[in-house]
C-alpha cells in the first residue's frame, strides 16, 4: 500500500487542517516536535520521505483523541499505522523500549513449530479441552519476568480473568501454544509478521472448534475485532470479559473489602482510567463503570478527562517511551490523585505497566511523588468474589 | 544429507573470555568451528534481547561468558549479567527453548582449555538436540 | 546521510592466517558486500607498508570505514585504529576481525574456516556501518591534592607534591601529625631516634606554604572524580583559640582531670586539655570535650571564691583524693574549715537539686581535707620580693590575704588582739562545730609559708597604727566585728547577764565559765544558735527567744534543727522589755509580744510590739546575742572613714580605703558575715595589695557570678539520663549523746559515701573535660574557648592520597599471653615508649614495680601468621624485636629471649643487625609460646613470668622464667578502613587492608581514577617501604597534575535526554557513582560523569526506554554484528 492509498483510506483528502487534532493531542501537548496536523500536512504534499524517516511517526499513541474531535473524519491513528509500515520496510522502527526485546518476542512467536511453554500458572484456576468458550491469555506470560522489577504481574491479570470466568459459570479452554495477537507488530508496521501470527492463531482456534473468544486484554480484542477481519476470516463470537460480567453481574456474589489478607482492593474510593484500545477504540465505556459500581463498599469518581476525553496511558506499542510520555503519565496520575481516589483501576495490563513504570524513582535525587496503587478490574472483580467465598 | 551443524553465538567479555579464547588462540588449543565471539566489554553489557535476536537469527545456541565475580573489571559485572540471565531463561523458557541451548559460563583469561572444552560440549549437545525451532523464521 | 565506503584489508600473517584461511577467497568475497568500495589482502597488515595501504585508500576512495581482519584486537586495534587516524578518518569508524585467534589457529578444515572467516568479515562489515566518529574528551584538573592522613606516609607524599609546588591539604584525625611513627623510639636497623629525624618533617609540614594542614578533622563526604573532588571534611572543635594558643602547657598543667595518653601507650597520664607529645605539630592544645556538661556548674558561681567544686568532686569520684585537695588549696586556704563550717552556698545553688538533692559538697570538701594531713604538705619555694605587708587582724580575712600574699612573695606579718590566730574561727565557733585543732593545723601551714603572727598585739596600745604605716608599705585592716550590740534595755548590766560573744569567747579560751539552770537566749543569728548549743552542753535548759518569726532567723536552717533537737526551745516574736533582778542569781525577763510590720532595709519584715501584751520569764542566765559592731576607733583617729553603722568604708571593687595603702576587708567593712566572704575579701585583698606594691593600677574586681539554673526540660531530660539519687547522710552523734560532750558532733564521710556522693554530682559522671574551667584561669594568652563547635570546611582537589595508617593488633583478645593481665606483659609500642628518652620513665627499660629487669622475652608474631587472628606476616615485628633486644642488652643487664617461628630479615642491613644481635648474646628460641603464666614450678620460677613455648629445634618443652614480657603484635587494618573505603570507593582485601589496582603493576592506584595509596593503609610495612610507596603515590598524583587535564574515554555511556526519564535504574546499578539523576535546566534527566564511566555497560541493560546507551557498543551495532554473524 503505498501514501496515496493510504491518504485516500484514511480520508486524509478531507482534512480541513484546523488543527484540533494536535490541539487535543496528548503527545503535542509536551512535544512541540510533534503535530498529527503537521504528519497530514507532509503526506498530503508528498514529502513521504521526510515523513517516514520522523522520529516523532512513531511517537502517536494512536489512541484516537484526535480522530474523535475530527470534523473530516480522518482517520489519523490507521494513516499512522500504515505510514509506519511504509517506514519498517525502510528499516524504521522507532526508539524500542527494553532494547526491543518485546518486539523480537512477537517475531519469534511467529515461527509455526516452536512449542511453547506457556500455561505454567494455571493453577486454581478450572479449564476444559472442550469447551466452546475460548479464554485468549495474550502475552502474560511474558510480560511476567519483565515487568518483575516494577512489580506488575499480568499473570494475575489473566489467572483471575479465568477465576471470574469459572464464577460465572464457564470453565474455558486456553491454547497451549497460543501466540502473540500482533496488535504491537501491525501497529509498529510489520504487518508481515503480523499476518502470521495472525493465520497461526486462526488456525489454532478453528482446530480448537471454540465458537466464542473472551478477552481481557483491549488490544487483543481490539485486533481481533477490527484488525483480523481484513487480513484473515474467523467467525466466533468475540467478547471482552466486562461485556460478559455485565450480563451476569447478579450471578456473583460481590462483597466488600476485608482489610485483611492483604487483599489489594485496598481502597474505598477509586477512579477509572479508560485504555484507549477499550475506550475510544471499541466504545466501551460504561461496561466497567458499572462494574466498578457493582461491588458493595466502593465509591468510583471520575477524573478530570474520562470517557471520550480520557488521557490515554503515554505510551504504546513499546517505542518512543520518551521524557515527554513520562509527562503525560505523570499528568494522568496526577488528575487520578486530585481525584481523592486511593486507587486507579483501569482494564488494560499495559496502562497499569506504563503507569506504574513512570512511577520508579530510583536516583538518589528524588523527584515529584507521583505513587499511587493501579489495579486491574478484573483483579478487583476477583478479589470481591473472593471475599464472598 | 551432511550432518547438522548448530551455530553458536558467544557474548564474551573483553577482559577474561574473550582473552581466553585468544590465548587459546596463541595455545593452538582446537575447537569446533561452530562457534561466532561476539565481544563485548563486559558479560554485565549484555542484553537479553542480543540473545534473543540472535536466536530469530538463526543461532541455535548462545552462550555468555565472562570474569570470574572475583576478577571482574568492573567489580560486579558477573552478578549483574546473573541477574539478566535468570530473567532471560524465563523468557525463553515461555518460548520452549529448552536450557541447553542457553549457556552462562565464568572463563578466566588463564581458562582457555575451559572455553575450548565449553564449545565442544555445547556442540555435542545442541548436534543431539537439533536445530532451534526458532530457525524457520529467519528471513534471509 | 553520505555514502558509506568500506575498506577491507585481510591480512595473512604470515602463514599463520593465509595458512588455514584461503585470504584470496575472503578478500574475494569481502568484495561482494555491500558498502565495500575496496578489499585486498596482504602479507602483514601490521607491517608499516600494510598499514600504508590503508591510508593510501582512505586518501585515494575517500573510504569512511575500515576493516582490518587479522590477530586479536587486543594486539592491534590500535595500531589500525592510530593508521586510520594518521589518514584522516576518525579511529572509530574502524573495526577489527579477529581471523587468526578466533579461526585460523583454532581450526584445521581451510574450508571451515574460510566460511568463518567470511562470517568474521561480514559482521565486522556490517558492524563499521553502524560505527559513529567519536571524540576523546578533555576536561580540566584541580591541580589541588588531598593527602588523608597524617603519619610519615601522609607526610612524605604531601611533601613530596607541596615542594613541586602544588597545594595540599593534609588531613589528620589526630590532634597532631605523626601518627605511629612518632611513637616509635628507634628505627631499625641504623637504630637512629625515630622522633630526631621525623620532626623536621612534621614541621616543615606544618610551616610549609603549600600545604594547608587540617588536624583534628576528619573527612565527611566526597563527591565527584579524577580532576575534581569536591571533599567535605569535619574540623572538630578544639576549644582552644589556634591562633591565641602558644602551646605553654599550662592548660594541661593546671587540669584537674586526668587520662591515660594515648601517645604514651597509657603508661602516661595527660590533662583533658592536652598537648599529645613535645613535638606536636601542630604544636597547640586541645580540650578533650566529649560532651557538654549536663550541669551548670551553678556550685561554682554561687561560691564567693568559686572554688572548683564540679572538679574536686569528680576526682573524689576519680578516688584521687590528693589531686582534690591540691584543687581545693589552688582556691581556698582553709578548706578544712570550710568543710565544716561554711554556709555552703554551692550547695544551695547546686543544680542537682533541681532533680533531687543537692551534692553534698561541703561534707566532701570536708572529707578530702581530713585525708590530708596539712602538716605534711610541701612548702612551695617562693622567692622574696623583699616587700612588707602587715595585717591587722588574724581572723580568716587576714589569714587568707597572708597567705595568697606570702605565695606572690611578700613577708607578711599578721598583729592579732587575741592570744591565738583565727579570730571568730577561734574564738566565735563552738569546738562541736569546728575542732580547735584543724584550724591550728591549717593556720600552722599559713605560718610555715613565712607568714609571721604576733599575737596579743592590740594596734593602738604599744603598736601604733602608725608605726606600722612607716615600716610596712602596706595594710591590711580585717579586724572583724566582735563588738557585741547592746540590748538597750533596764538590766542588761546585771551579773546574770553575758554576752554571747563573750560567752563563746571564754568558752573557747578555756575559762570557767558557768550559767544557770535556766537560761535564755536572745537572738535569731547563728551566734544565737552557738550560745545556746553550747549552753545546753553545760546541763542548762535553754530557750531561744527571737522577735521575728522562723521565716526571718538569719541563723543556717540546719543548725536550727539541730538546735531544736538538742532539746532547745524557740520562742518566735517577743522582744524583752527589762531584766529583772531577784535573790541571788535568779532573775526575771519580762518580754512584749511582737507582730511583724513593713519590710525594713534588711528585706525583713519589721516586729512591731503589741502593746500590754508584755509577759515574764524566769531565769538563770539571760545571753544576749543581738548581733555584733567593730570596734573602729584606732581607724577613726587616723581618719579612715567609717560608717553611721560603726563599719570602714572602702571601695567595695578594690577594699582599698581613702588612706593610700590602706585596705580593709572582712567583717570590718561589711558587719558581721560568713566565713567563706572573709576568705573572699581576704583574696581581693591581697590581689589588691599586690596590684598596688607592684605600682600597678588597683583594678576592680567583680567577681560576682549568678549560678544558672537548668530549665525545665533540661531537668526532665537529666532524669530520664541519671537516676533519682538521696545524697548520702554523714553519720551523726544522737542528740542525747551530743549534748553530753563538745565533741565534733557531724562524723565525716567513709570514702565509700565519699565515693557515692560524688558520683552523684552531674559534671563528675561525663567522659573528658567538665569544663571546670582550670585551664582558662591558667591560660595567659586567653586562648581557651569553649563555645568553640565544629566546623565543616568544603574543599576541592584533582587527586587523593589515602594513608590511614593501621592499627595495632590488641593482643588481649590472646589470653594465654596475659596481655593486660600481668603487669609486665608489654605490647611493643609500650615497650617502645618504655624506652624513649622523652617517654613516661625517661627512658629507663622499668617493670611496673620500678625494678629494673633481669631477664626478658620477646614473643614474636603476636597476631600474624597465624589462622586465628591475621593469616598475613606483619613484615615488621622481627626486626623491632631484634631492636628491643638490642636496646635491652645495650641499657640492661638483662638476658634477652627471642622467641620466633622464623626470622624474616629482608631489607637493607636487616640480615646484618639480625647477626649483629645474635653476637650480642640474645638467646634465640624457635616455637610460638604456647603461654605465659604466674604458676611457678620451681623456686627460681617464683615471682617471674614463666613463658612456655617448644624449642623446636632442640624438640624440647622450653619454660623460660622472665621479669617482662615484650609482645610483638602485627599490624592489622584500621577500624575505620571501611568507612574511609567507602568514601573513597576503594576496594579492600578479605584482611581488610585496600587493595591496589594491580598488586604488581599499579600498586598505589585504586580502583577509582585519582585515587591513590600509601603506607600501611595497603599493608603492613616497614618505614622504608612506607616513605617509598608515599612518593610513589606522591609521583602519580604528580604526573596526573602535570598532564594538567582529564582524558575521558569515548566509549562510555551516554544518556539520550529526549527518551531518559529520569527512574534512576542507571544510578542504582552503578558501582562507579557515574550517572546520577540531576534537574538540567528544569527537566530531571540522567547524566553521566564521564570520568567515573568505565564503559561496562550495566546502565545500559537496565534502562527501559533505551536512553542509555555506551558509545561504540550500542545496541544497533551489536544488533548488526549479530545478524551480520548468522546470515547465510
Amino acid at each position: 500500500m503505498n501514501l496515496e492509498d493510504i491518504i485516500k483510506e484514511t480520508k486524509t483528502y478531507y482534512c480541513l487542517e484546523c488543527g484540533k487534532c494536535t490541539a487535543v493531542c496528548p503527545v503535542s501537548r509536551h512535544n512541540s516536535n510533534f503535530s498529527p496536523r503537521m504528519m497530514l500536512e507532509r503526506a498530503l504534499v508528498g514529502f513521504q520521505n521526510e515523513l517516514i524517516h520522523d522520529r516523532e511517526l512513531f511517537s502517536c499513541l494512536t489512541c484516537y483523541a484526535c480522530s474523535k474531535l475530527c470534523p473530516s473524519e480522518v482517520d489519523y491513528p490507521v494513516f499512522t499505522q500504515k505510514v509506519r509500515n511504509l517506514a519498517s520496510g525502510e528499516g524504521e522502527h522507532g526508539d524500542c523500549t527494553h532494547s526491543g526485546i518485546i518486539h523480537t518476542l512477537m517475531r519469534l512467536m511467529s515461527n509455526s513449530d516452536i512449542k511453547q511453554k506457556r500455561l505454567d500458572w494455571l493453577d486454581g484456576c478450572r479449564t476444559s479441552q472442550k469447551s466452546e468458550v475460548l479464554y485468549f491469555v495474550g502475552c502474560a506470560p511474558y510480560f511476567e519476568p519483565i515487568f518483575e522489577d516494577i512489580e506488575v504481574s499480568p499473570i494475575n491479570i489473566v489467572r483471575n480473568s479465568i477465576r471470574v470466568l469459572n464464577a460465572l459459570g464457564i470453565e474455558p479452554m486456553v491454547l497451549p501454544n497460543e501466540r502473540c495477537c500482533g496488535h504491537d507488530l501491525l501497529w509498529t508496521g510489520d504487518v508481515e509478521t503480523f499476518k502470521k501470527l495472525a493465520q497461526l492463531n486462526v488456525e489454532m482456534i478453528k482446530e480448537s472448534g471454540a465458537k466464542k473468544i473472551v478477552f481481557s486484554c483491549p488490544e487483543g480484542y481490539r485486533t481481533f475485532k477490527i484488525d483480523y477481519p481484513q487480513y484473515v476470516k474467523l467467525d466466533c463470537e468475540l467478547v471482552h470479559i466486562t461485556e460478559l460480567l455485565v450480563q451476569d453481574l447478579s450471578k456473583l456474589s460481590l462483597h466488600p473489602r476485608a482489610k485483611q489478607r492483604g487483599s489489594k482492593l485496598g481502597a474505598k474510593i477509586v477512579t477509572y482510567q479508560d485504555p484507549c484500545r477499550l475506550g475510544r477504540h471499541l466504545g466501551i465505556y460504561e461496561l466497567p463503570r458499572q462494574i466498578i459500581k457493582a461491588i458493595p463498599g466502593i465509591e468510583l469518581v471520575e477524573m478530570e478527562h474520562s470517557c471520550e476525553e480520557s488521557i490515554c496511558c503515554g505510551t504504546s506499542v513499546w517505542t518512543n517511551c520518551s521524557s515527554c510520555s513520562k509527562e503525560i503519565r505523570v499528568e494522568r496520575v496526577s488528575e487520578a490523585k486530585a481525584t481523592g481516589a486511593e486507587l486507579m483501576i483501569t482494564a488494560c495490563p499495559k496502562c497499569q505497566i506504563h503507569f506504574k513504570c513512570a512511577m520508579v524513582d530510583k536516583g538518589a535525587e528524588k523527584g515529584p511523588d507521583v505513587k499511587m496503587e493501579v489495579m486491574d478490574l478484573v483483579n478487583l472483580v476477583a478479589d470481591a468474589i473472593e471475599e464472598g467465598k | 544429507m551432511p550432518e547438522f551443524e548448530p551455530r553458536i553465538i558467544a557474548f564474551c567479555c573483553n577482559w577474561c573470555t574473550y582473552a581466553a579464547a585468544d590465548i587459546a588462540g596463541t595455545s593452538r588449543i582446537h575447537y569446533p568451528v561452530n562457534v561466532r565471539i561476539v565481544r563485548v566489554m563486559c558479560s554485565g553489557m549484555v542484553d537479553p534481547m542480543y540473545v534473543l535476536k540472535a536466536f530469530e537469527k538463526g543461532a541455535d545456541g548462545v552462550l555468555i561468558a565472562g570474569c570470574h565475580e572475583v576478577d571482574c573489571h568492573y567489580l560486579n559485572g558477573p552478578l549483574k549479567c546473573d541477574a539478566m540471565f535468570a530473567k532471560l531463561k524465563r523468557v525463553a523458557n515461555a518460548l520452549g527453548l529448552g536450557d541447553e541451548r542457553l549457556r552462562r559460563e565464568m572463563i578466566s583469561t588463564s581458562e582457555s582449555p575451559i572455553f575450548a572444552q565449553v564449545i565442544e560440549q555445547m556442540v555435542q549437545q545442541l548436534k543431539s538436540l537439533g536445530p532451534s525451532p526458532l530457525r524457520e523464521g529467519v528471513k534471509v | 546521510m553520505e555514502e558509506i565506503k568500506t575498506g577491507v584489508y585481510i591480512c595473512h600473517c604470515g602463514l599463520n592466517i593465509a595458512g588455514t584461511v584461503d585470504v584470496e577467497e575472503v578478500a574475494r568475497y569481502a568484495g561482494t558486500l555491500p558498502s565495500v568500495v575496496v578489499a585486498r589482502n596482504y602479507q602483514y597488515m601490521c607491517s608499516d607498508p600494510g598499514q600504508a595501504l590503508i591510508k593510501d585508500d582512505i586518501r585515494n576512495l575517500g573510504l569512511n570505514r575500515t576493516v582490518v581482519a587479522s590477530c586479536s584486537p587486543r594486539m592491534h586495534e590500535p595500531t589500525f585504529r592510530r593508521a586510520c587516524q594518521d589518514a584522516g578518518l576518525n579511529p572509530y569508524l574502524y573495526e577489527h576481525a579477529n581471523i587468526r585467534e578466533h579461526c585460523s589457529w583454532v581450526h584445521y578444515d581451510k574450508q571451515l574456516a574460510t566460511g568463518k572467516a567470511k562470517d568474521l568479515v561480514r559482521a565486522a562489515v556490517r558492524r563499521v556501518s553502524c560505527n559513529e566518529p567519536l571524540e576523546i574528551k578533555e576536561r580540566p584538573l584541580n591541580s589541588n591534592v588531598l593527602v588523608v592522613g597524617g603519619g610519615i606516609a601522609g607526610i612524605q607524599a604531601a611533601l613530596d607534591i607541596a615542594n613541586g609546588e602544588h597545594k595540599v591539604y593534609l588531613v589528620e584525625k589526630e590532634p597532631a601529625v605523626g601518627g605511629h611513627m612518632a611513637q616509635v623510639d628507634r628505627t631499625f636497623p641504623t637504630l637512629d631516634c625515630s622522633e630526631c629525624i621525623l620532626t623536621p618533617k612534621m614541621t616543615e609540614v606544618g610551616q610549609h606554604p603549600f600545604i594547608t594542614l587540617l588536624a583534628y578533622s576528619e573527612i565527611k563526604e566526597v563527591l565527584g572524580s579524577i580532576g575534581s573532588f569536591k571533599a567535605k571534611i569535619r574540623k572538630k572543635a578544639r576549644y582552644v583559640d589556634a591562633i591565641k594558643c602558644v602551646g605553654c602547657g599550662e592548660c594541661e598543667k593546671k587540669c584537674p582531670r586526668r587520662t591515660d595518653s594515648e601517645f604514651d601507650m597509657g603508661l602516661a597520664e595527660r590533662g583533658m586539655a592536652y598537648i599529645p607529645f613535645p613535638q606536636a605539630v601542630p604544636h597547640i592544645a586541645t580540650i578533650d570535650r566529649k560532651e557538654e556538661r549536663p550541669c551548670k556548674a551553678a556550685c561554682k558561681d554561687a561560691c564567693p571564691i568559686h572554688m572548683n567544686v564540679p572538679g574536686y568532686v569528680s576526682l573524689i569520684r576519680e578516688g584521687k583524693l590528693r589531686e582534690a585537695y591540691e584543687l581545693m588549696r589552688r582556691t581556698n586556704p582553709l578548706p578544712a574549715v570550710c568543710g565544716r563550717v561554711c554556709f555552703a552556698p554551692c550547695e544551695d545553688a547546686c543544680n542537682r537539686g533541681q532533680m533531687d538533692e543537692p551534692v553534698a559538697s561541703r561534707a566532701l570538701k570536708r572529707f578530702v581535707a581530713d585525708q590530708v594531713n596539712v602538716d605534711d604538705l610541701e612548702i612551695p619555694q617562693v622567692t622574696r620580693n623583699g616587700k612588707k605587708v602587715a595585717i591587722i587582724g588574724g581572723g580568716p580575712a587576714g589569714l587568707t590575704a597572708a597567705h595568697d600574699l606570702a605565695l606572690k612573695g611578700y613577708e607578711m606579718t599578721i598583729f592579732e588582739a587575741l592570744p591565738e590566730p583565727g579570730g571568730m574561727l577561734r574564738y566565735g565557733i563552738p569546738q562541736y562545730r569546728l575542732p580547735k585543732e584543724i584550724l591550728k593545723k591549717e593556720i600552722a601551714y599559713i605560718e610555715r609559708l613565712g607568714v609571721e603572727i604576733k599575737t596579743n598585739t592590740y594596734i593602738g596600745e604599744e603598736t601604733q597604727f602608725e608605726d606600722l604605716r612607716k615600716s610596712y608599705q602596706a595594710l591590711f585592716v580585717a579586724t572583724g566585728a566582735a563588738e557585741s550590740l547592746r540590748l538597750d534595755v533596764p538590766g542588761e548590766d546585771l551579773p546574770v547577764v553575758i554576752q554571747a560573744i563573750e560567752f563563746l569567747r571564754n568558752m573557747n579560751m578555756g575559762k570557767k565559765v558557768e550559767v544557770g539552770k535556766r537560761v535564755i537566749v536572745i537572738g535569731g543569728g547563728n551566734t544565737a544558735i552557738d550560745a545556746s548549743r553550747v549552753a545546753r552542753r553545760l546541763g542548762a535548759e535553754v530557750r531561744i527567744v527571737y522577735r521575728r518569726s522562723r521565716q526571718e532567723m538569719p541563723a543556717a536552717s540546719e543548725e536550727v534543727e539541730a538546735a531544736e533537737a538538742e532539746g532547745i526551745k524557740i520562742e518566735f516574736l517577743a522582744a524583752p522589755t527589762k531584766i529583772i533582778a531577784e535573790a541571788g542569781n535568779v532573775s526575771k525577763v519580762e518580754f512584749i509580744k511582737m507582730k511583724l510590720g513593713e519590710p525594713d532595709e534588711s528585706g525583713r519584715r519589721r516586729p512591731i510590739p503589741i502593746i500590754g501584751s508584755e509577759f515574764v520569764v524566769d531565769s538563770d542566765t539571760v545571753i544576749p546575742a543581738l548581733g555584733q559592731t567593730s570596734d573602729v576607733e584606732f581607724a577613726k583617729r587616723l581618719g579612715a572613714k567609717t560608717s553611721r553603722r560603726g563599719m570602714m568604708v572602702v571601695n567595695e571593687a578594690t577594699l582599698e580605703t581613702n588612706i593610700e595603702g590602706v585596705f580593709a576587708g572582712g567583717d570590718v567593712t561589711t558587719g558581721p558575715a560568713m566565713v567563706i566572704d572573709a576568705i573572699a575579701a581576704g583574696k581581693k585583698a591581697a590581689q589588691s595589695i599586690d596590684e598596688y606594691l607592684k605600682g600597678e593600677a588597683v583594678s576592680p574586681k567583680e567577681n560576682e557570678r549568678t549560678p544558672q539554673k537548668l530549665s525545665e526540660e533540661e531537668v526532665s531530660a537529666l532524669k530520664k539520663r541519671f537516676p533519682y539519687g538521696d545524697r548520702v547522710k554523714a553519720e551523726e552523734m544522737e542528740p542525747e549523746a551530743r549534748i553530753r560532750s563538745f565533741q565534733e558532733a557531724q562524723r565525716g564521710y567513709s570514702t565509700l559515701e565519699a565515693q557515692q556522693e560524688s558520683g552523684r554530682c552531674l559534671a563528675s559522671q561525663i567522659e573528658g573535660c567538665i569544663e571546670c574551667g582550670e585551664c582558662k584561669d591558667a591560660c595567659e594568652a586567653d586562648a581557651i574557648d569553649f563555645s568553640q563547635t565544629d566546623q565543616v570546611i568544603e574543599l576541592e582537589a584533582g587527586t587523593v592520597i589515602v594513608a590511614t595508617g593501621y592499627d595495632l593488633f590488641d593482643p588481649s583478645v590472646i589470653a594465654q599471653y596475659g596481655y593486660k593481665k600481668y603487669d609486665n606483659v608489654l605490647t611493643g609500642l609500650e615497650f617502645e615508649r618504655l624506652t624513649c628518652a622523652a617517654g613516661p620513665t625517661e627512658g629507663k627499660i622499668l617493670l611496673k614495680d620500678g625494678r629494673e629487669p633481669e631477664s626478658v622475652a620477646i614473643i614474636h608474631c603476636v597476631g600474624s601468621r597465624d589462622q586465628n587472628y591475621h593469616e598475613y606476616c606483619s613484615r615488621v615485628c622481627c626486626m623491632y624485636g631484634l631492636k628491643y633486644a638490642h636496646l635491652i642488652k645495650e641499657n640492661t643487664q638483662a638476658a634477652v629471649y627471642q622467641m620466633y617461628i622464623d626470622m624474616r630479615c629482608f631489607g637493607e642491613g636487616y640480615e646484618e643487625f639480625y647477626r649483629r644481635v645474635c653476637d650480642e648474646g640474645v638467646n634465640f628460641i624457635r616455637g610460638k609460646v604456647a603461654k605465659v603464666t604466674e604458676v611457678a614450678l620451681t623456686e627460681e620460677e617464683k615471682g617471674k613470668l614463666i613463658v612456655v613455648a617448644e624449642d623446636t629445634l632442640l624438640g624440647r618443652i622450653v619454660r623460660v622464667p622472665v621479669d617482662m614480657v615484650i609482645l610483638c603484635p602485627g599490624l592489622e587494618a584500621r577500624s575505620d578502613a571501611e568507612d574511609i573505603a567507602k568514601l573513597f570507593a576503594i576496594n579492600r582485601r578479605a584482611d581488610g587492608f585496600f587493595l591496589e589496582k594491580h598488586v604488581k603493576l599499579d600498586p598505589v592506584a585504586t580502583a577509582t581514577d585519582g585515587v591513590f595509596i600509601a603506607g600501611c593503609c595497603e599493608g603492613p610495612k616497614d618505614i622504608p617501604d612506607t616513605v617509598a610507596q608515599a612518593s610513589a603515590a606522591a609521583g602519580k598524583a604528580l604526573s596526573v597534575i602535570s598532564r594538567g587535564r582529564v582524558v575521558i574515554e569515548p566509549t562510555i555511556a551516554h544518556v539520550n535526554e529526549i527518551l531518559c526519564q529520569a527512574c534512576g535504574r542507571c544510578e542504582e546499578i552503578c558501582d562507579f557513582h557515574a550517572p546520577r539523576v540531576i534537574s538540567k535546566d528544569g527537566v530531571r534527566v540522567s547524566s553521566v560523569d564521564g570520568a567515573l564511566c568505565k564503559g561496562c555497560g550495566a546502565c545500559a541493560v537496565v534502562c527501559p526506554t533505551g536512553a542509555m546507551s555506551v558509545s561504540h557498543f550500542t545496541r544497533k551495532q551489536i544488533n548488526a554484528l549479530v545478524e551480520a554473524l548468522l546470515e547465510v
